[in-house]
């Protein structure tokens, strides 16, 4: 029982239900429940009458959401007056096994006050410390828990780490660091108190860590649990500014490599890294910890890769890298910064500029996620075969590579000679292809569902032929268009809509383009109208953040 | 073409394509065990008003392809997931909109029952518990203490984002 005073003795007994009017079944109330999205729409169900509120909790309590406690118990209020944290009340419902145990996904926010006591005494404050063992207690008791999200202003404490490592039921856990203290306080001690030894965590199999402050080398607490929790699958490490020693510890095999069930090497099908320098001048090379040849899915943002020794498990075990081995200064041609008006075209010609592979490796990897067209990325993709997903998103605004980049010619290339089982792709924004280029994808890349291109506006008519090559495409995005205002887009969009509707023939295709900084996505309503005889599809404008979650394309232009 | 008659419950006879009354699975799973039929197949929960009401949807939906095995997934859960076409089918007084759902439910049509559930749920949305009640001919059946107890612990949910938006954990770094 959720309440123990869901007691059918105390129930009160006014007027009934009004008996001339329907009353709707249980089960098809708990299917309209089931449809109910917010919390706060959920809880004012669950206060209507006791049998909604059965219905209704299981679903309210599935993602909690909880706030650090703002305020303390007044303790002047005694009696029926009592008053107490809104964060209080919520963990003494969470304390009732029977509401503990719905909640499967646990979001921690808000600034633990006190929390800069540390600074005057060197201590997490008596708040941090009570916080952490409340959480940990209520944890106990939520034997679905399967998602930890701390996005609080404070650092989590350890004890809440050790609660969570050892927790039998949590699989992913996601840290998102506050933002570091000010540089000012460098004269006072440097560092927060350390985690000491965070245990391994023994259940989970996804870890992503972000905004790691590079400054307090926050990453040398997390590298030991990192190499000794079990089951690891998934490992996301993103720091709040450009690392070089990030990794640092990582190449430290002394350091932070327990002997564990993990070994001395990371087995991870999947690896994303933000922030991340590879250009170590100890040479250290990220398969002395790094099964690469496990991994099914890689994203490298905003990292610099200048030495590919540090990659050998990718990009071979040569000694000299694939950018220095061809790579003529007029390839350059396409590596102007991303900006409006840096636009290049790709060379008409489709001769393969990305460096011969010299051996085709043998990796599972079917998902590349990279800001950056650097040449050794289409030699990459020309040494194996298999991909599913590629992004190629565009680099922070301003920022200019550091390596050398390839034109979209030599990306299509590997593309249509070793990737033709490619699903999802989105290439640069500001390669404008040209219909040849176009072609040749689609006639080779045919498992195509999603994709996200540029291309010349007066290429668009030949379009309706060229989708015909794509009988699985659900998304097209136009990426940039040289049209100037969503007026306009919106007005190519339907001239072209005949077209689009009968010519292409593809039920549920939906088209998709960016006006400026707003977004629109239309949508083609799978519903036919009959329209003097002929039938036509609805066209649907819809908010872009409502489908952006369902699309691969859409969803990797999110940060790690 | 063949096609079938249904008898209302206040004995009303409609003629109806096949193929459009096998979008009930009730209806389909009748036709399958019993054969031709001749006569009209009582359908004795649902008036005529609303059995005209639940054949011309699926006179409308007639070629949809059938439901997906993977349909309870997350990306169903969305209310406002109702084409427009439905949700102008779904434009009527609160007692009919019942009556459809019931008739969804006993006839076994499940893509017409989530449209109606979704419909409701949206109606559900920003109302006061009281206003639900009402909406719902529910009783009040917790003491003032229970409800308020209730009210305290749920406080959470007031404040945070609404449940469809997931945290935007990447973007905050």
């Amino acid at each position: 029982m959720l309440y123990d005073f869901l007691d059918p003795g105390l129930r009160r007994p006014p007027t009934g239900p009004d008996p001339l009017r329907r009353q709707l079944p249980l089960d098809i109330m708990s299917t309209i429940i089931s449809y109910v999205e917010s919390a706060s729409d959920l809880s004012r169900v669950s206060r209507v009458s006791r049998i909604l509120h059965f219905l209704s909790v299981p679903r309210l309590y599935r993602t909690v959401v909880i706030r650090a406690p703002r305020t303390r118990v007044n303790d002047e209020d005694n009696g029926g007056g009592r008053k107490q944290s809104v964060s209080a009340s919520a963990l003494g419902a969470l304390m009732k096994p029977g509401i503990a145990s719905c909640v499967q996904t646990l979001r921690i926010r808000g600034e633990i006050p006190g929390g800069d006591e540390w600074w005057a005494s060197g201590m997490w404050s008596d708040m941090e410390v009570v916080w952490a063992m409340a959480l940990a207690g209520v944890m106990g008791n939520m034997t679905r828990l399967e998602r930890v999200e701390w996005t609080s202003e404070s650092y989590p404490h350890p004890v809440l780490f050790g609660a969570m490592a050892k927790h039998p039921t949590i699989r992913s856990l996601y840290v998102i660091h506050p933002p570091a203290e000010p540089a000012s306080l460098g004269e006072k001690p440097p560092l927060r108190p350390p985690l000491e030894v965070i245990p391994g965590f023994a259940n989970i199999r996804s870890l992503h860590f972000t905004n790691i402050p590079t400054t307090l080398a926050r990453i040398d607490d997390y590298t030991g649990a990192i190499f000794s929790s079990p089951r690891l699958e998934a490992l996301y490490l993103g720091f709040a500014s450009r690392a070089p020693l990030g990794l640092l510890p990582f190449f430290l095999p002394q350091r932070i490599r327990p002997a564990g069930s993990m070994g001395t090497k990371l087995r991870l099908k999947e690896m994303g890294l933000r922030n991340v320098s590879f250009d170590f001048p100890e040479g250290g090379v990220v398969d002395d910890w790094l099964d690469t040849e496990a991994l099914e899915v890689l994203s490298l943002i905003d990292c610099k890769i200048t030495a590919t020794s540090c990659w050998s498990g990718l990009f071979g075990n040569h000694s000299s890298s694939p950018a220095a081995s061809s790579s003529p200064a007029s390839v350059r041609s396409a590596g102007s910064p991303a900006g409006k008006s840096s636009r290049t075209s790709t060379p008409r010609t489709s001769a393969p500029s990305a460096p011969p592979p010299e051996k085709k490796h043998k990796l599972k990897l079917r998902s590349l996620r990279v800001n950056s067209r650097a040449e050794l990325w289409a030699g990459f993709l020309s040494s194996y075969e298999g991909l599913e997903e590629l992004y190629i998103l565009d680099p922070i605004d301003g920022e200019k590579e550091a390596e050398l980049t390839a034109p979209a010619g030599a990306f299509i290339d590997a593309l249509v000679t070793n990737h033709k089982s490619i699903k999802r792709l989105r290439l640069y924004s500001q390669w404008i292809l040209h219909k040849t280029e176009v072609q040749r994808l689609f006639r080779a890349c045919t498992q195509l569902q999603e994709l996200g291109l540029s291309f010349e506006q007066n290429q668009w008519p030949f379009m309706e032929v060229l989708v015909l090559f794509l009988p699985n495409i659900k998304v097209m995005h136009l990426l940039e268009s040289q049209l100037g205002s969503k007026a306009e887009m919106e007005a190519e969009l339907i001239s072209n809509r005949e077209t689009i509707e009968t010519s292409l023939a593809v039920p549920g295709l939906f088209g998709f383009g960016r006006f400026g900084s707003a977004q629109v996505f239309i949508r083609m309503d799978k519903t036919a109208l009959r329209v003097n005889g002929r039938e036509v599809k609805n066209w649907q404008m819809v908010p872009f953040e409502e489908v952006r979650d369902s699309v691969g394309i859409w969803r990797a232009e999110r940060s790690i | 073409m063949s096609e079938i008659k249904l008898l209302s419950s206040d004995q009303a006879t409609i003629t109806v394509e096949k193929s459009v009354a096998e979008r009930s699975i009730l209806i389909k799973n009748m036709l399958e065990d019993v054969g031709e039929v001749t006569e009209a197949i009582p359908i004795p929960n649902v008036n005529e008003n609303v059995l005209k009401k639940v054949i011309e949807w699926c006179e409308h939906h007639k070629g949809d392809p059938p439901a997906q095995a993977d349909d309870d997934s997350d990306s169903r859960k969305k209310s406002s997931d109702i084409d427009e076409w439905d949700q102008k089918f779904m434009q009527v007084d609160q007692e009919m909109l019942f009556e459809i759902i019931l008739a969804a439910n006993y006839l076994d049509i499940k893509p017409l029952l989530d449209v109606g559930c979704k419909t409701v749920a949206n109606m559900i949305k920003g109302k006061s518990p009281e206003e639900i009640r009402k909406t719902f001919n529910i009783q009040n059946d917790f003491t003032p203490d229970e409800e308020e107890q209730i009210r305290r612990e749920n406080e959470w949910a007031e404040e945070s984002v609404p449940r469809s938006q997931p945290l935007d954990i990447d973007e905050a770094c």
